[in-house]
């Protein structure tokens, strides 16, 4: 069964990933989360607008701060909330990993002449732009405090986005046709003609004075924090999958699918 | 581990399309898997989440 060795191929990338990760966020990403949130007591809850955005409590725009005064669990800042983040970043890394091993199988049984590390390393540069660039150019990150648009509506507009720039990829690497560049800069398009969910008003009304200008700073720092933070991961999460499908998957795919370059069977 | 049928040509299809079968299937379990370590509404999930969430820029709150 080639799927048990995806599982385990795609543990173990998720582990090597997800501790790079978790660090590389400990030093970076997380310390603005935590800036922030220090400041979420201050927010001045805007009436009717936004009370949307939080339709069963636990969703509400003051995020952590909310989920205590509701009394949800939520780990204690320190040791804890590091241990769940790490879970966290592990089982996201899994999920790419699987999802990357998936497309550099169907990419072997096409006929790919790449070796395991290029194809892995050209399938993290498009996960980067399906996963991650694509999706935040239309809503960018966020810091806790922040008011947006109801949350559904944004997750739809974010699946919409990735979808849609993944179909892109996939067009232009899977297709033999010409059109295929008309057709994956359509669908690139198609996310931003919808166009994405957001408010009218300042995310930060909320907020007054030296509270707003500094949580505008580190809404700022964290759009170019999280940058970082997901170029690192694709670059980790190419090589580590690279590395993986070579030894545990490609055999085995190699045995059934047949050699680079010929397909071993019309399709 | 790695499958005992012969690359005949007869048992090729169905070999095939097995692998393809198992490699759909590995990556559906991955959209499951982010769906909850990014998506799912329940307070739980989102708190445990949080950070990555807002690091990997998922919606969040």
């Amino acid at each position: 069964m080639i799927f048990q060795r995806l599982i385990w191929a795609g543990l173990a990338v998720a582990l090597a990933v997800g501790i790079v990760q978790t660090g590389v966020q400990h030093l970076q990403a997380v310390p603005i989360i935590l800036a922030a949130e220090a400041y979420e007591d201050q927010k001045i809850e805007a009436p009717a607008t936004f009370s949307e955005a939080a339709p069963s409590g636990h969703e509400g725009h003051a995020g952590h701060a909310m989920a205590e005064a509701t009394e949800e669990w939520a780990p204690a800042d320190g040791f804890e909330r590091t241990a769940w983040t790490f879970a966290a970043n592990v089982l996201h890394a899994f999920s790419m990993a699987l999802l990357v091993f998936a497309v550099m199988g169907v990419a072997l049984w096409r006929g790919t002449t790449l070796r395991a590390l290029p194809l892995a390393l050209v399938t993290a540069a498009a996960g980067w732009l399906a996963f991650h660039f694509w999706p935040s150019i239309g809503l960018h990150a966020e810091i806790p405090g922040m008011d947006a648009a109801r949350l559904g509506s944004r997750q739809g507009w974010w699946t919409l986005a990735a979808v849609s720039a993944a179909l892109a990829c996939a067009c232009a690497a899977g297709l033999k046709s010409p059109l295929r560049w008309l057709l994956a800069a359509a669908l690139l398009a198609l996310p931003y003609v919808v166009g994405a969910p957001h408010i009218t008003a300042d995310p930060l009304a909320g907020f007054q004075g030296e509270a707003q200008a500094v949580l505008r700073d580190l809404g700022t720092q964290f759009v170019w924090a999280t940058t970082w933070v997901s170029l690192t991961f694709w670059l980790c999460m190419g090589v580590a999958s690279g590395l993986a499908f070579q030894r545990w998957l490609q055999p085995a795919l190699r045995a059934t699918f047949g050699e680079a370059g010929k397909l071993p069977q019309t399709a | 581990m790695i499958g005992t049928s012969t690359t005949a040509p007869a048992g090729v299809t169905s070999a095939v399309r097995s692998l393809l079968l198992q490699l759909a299937a590995a990556a559906a379990l991955g959209l499951v898997v982010l769906y909850g370590v990014a998506f799912a509404e329940s307070p739980v999930a989102h708190n445990a989440a949080h950070d990555v969430r807002h690091v990997t820029v998922k919606p969040c709150h």
